[in-house]
């Protein structure tokens, strides 16, 4: 695990990465490092748990825009989980609150 | 005439120390009186503009320095009260009408930056600076609901 990347659970074919702390240019590294190598597991779909990230930039949007083409080519999908109030602000700013798949709690994750 | 109390910082162009920046930027605006959500994104737009210097204003070495000015305006004529944070590095030296945002209909990683600090500052202006490199002054006004 690293410091953002905090747990990585299975349940069937989606994968679950709960995320933790403040992504920016310095962690932004490792925090995409760690998705890639999870991004190449059998998987259909990934799960972002950002219930607890604090704060992210454009670093770290960065990195999912990268990890949802990533998974796109590969038919599979990607979910972000409970983004709080931070993270849902710069994905308003940067018009990425459409173009990602937003699920405010687990009962709307869509099914795999 | 503005009435303003100011904090200082130099750091090194090494994102390890974009936190810190972030803590102080959070410090003042909270004394300054925004409301939680603006701060947010006051502390975004710093950031941002640290990691454009970091990234292309030193292209990265993490040993050069980068001053930053955060200060509470408390009031002034032309403006109204708010934050204001100036940083001057000393690297690359820029057109500042080349400084623009990109096309964001192109979903694509990396360029966010001056879009993100132009959407949440009132005021963004870059100037090249006397014995090289960049000055930034961004302003945000505090709204008067807040």
């Amino acid at each position: 695990m690293s410091e953002i990347i905090k747990e990585v659970t299975q349940d069937g074919a989606t994968t679950t990465v709960r995320l933790s702390g403040e992504i920016d240019m310095h962690q932004a590294p490792e925090f995409h490092k760690g998705l890639v190598k999870i991004c190449a597991g059998d998987l259909k779909q990934l799960v972002l748990d950002l219930s607890e990230v604090r704060y992210i930039d454009s670093s770290g949007v960065g990195t999912l825009v990268e990890v949802f083409r990533r998974l796109k080519k590969k038919n599979q999908t990607l979910v972000l989980l409970s983004p709080g109030e931070r993270v849902r602000s710069v994905l308003e700013i940067t018009r990425l609150d459409k173009f990602f798949t937003v699920a405010e709690s687990e009962s709307e994750i869509p099914a795999a | 005439m503005s009435d303003e109390v100011c904090i200082r910082l130099r750091i090194a162009s090494d994102p390890e120390a974009l936190a810190s920046v972030r803590i102080e930027v959070d410090r003042v605006a909270q004394s300054s009186g925004f409301a939680e959500d603006a701060i947010g994104q006051i502390m975004l737009a710093v950031d941002e503009a640290l990691t454009n210097v970091i990234r292309h204003g030193y292209g990265g070495p993490c040993d050069k320095p980068i001053d930053v000015c955060i200060s509470r305006v408390l009031s002034d004529a032309d403006t109204g009260a708010g934050i204001r944070v100036t940083i001057r590095d000393f690297g690359k030296q820029v057109d500042p009408a080349k400084i623009v945002g990109r096309n964001l209909d192109d979903v694509r990683p990396g360029g966010l930056g001056v879009h993100i600090i132009r959407t949440v500052m009132d005021e963004v202006s870059y100037a090249p600076a006397d014995g090289g490199g960049m000055q930034l002054d961004m302003f945000k006004r505090l709204s008067p609901h807040e």
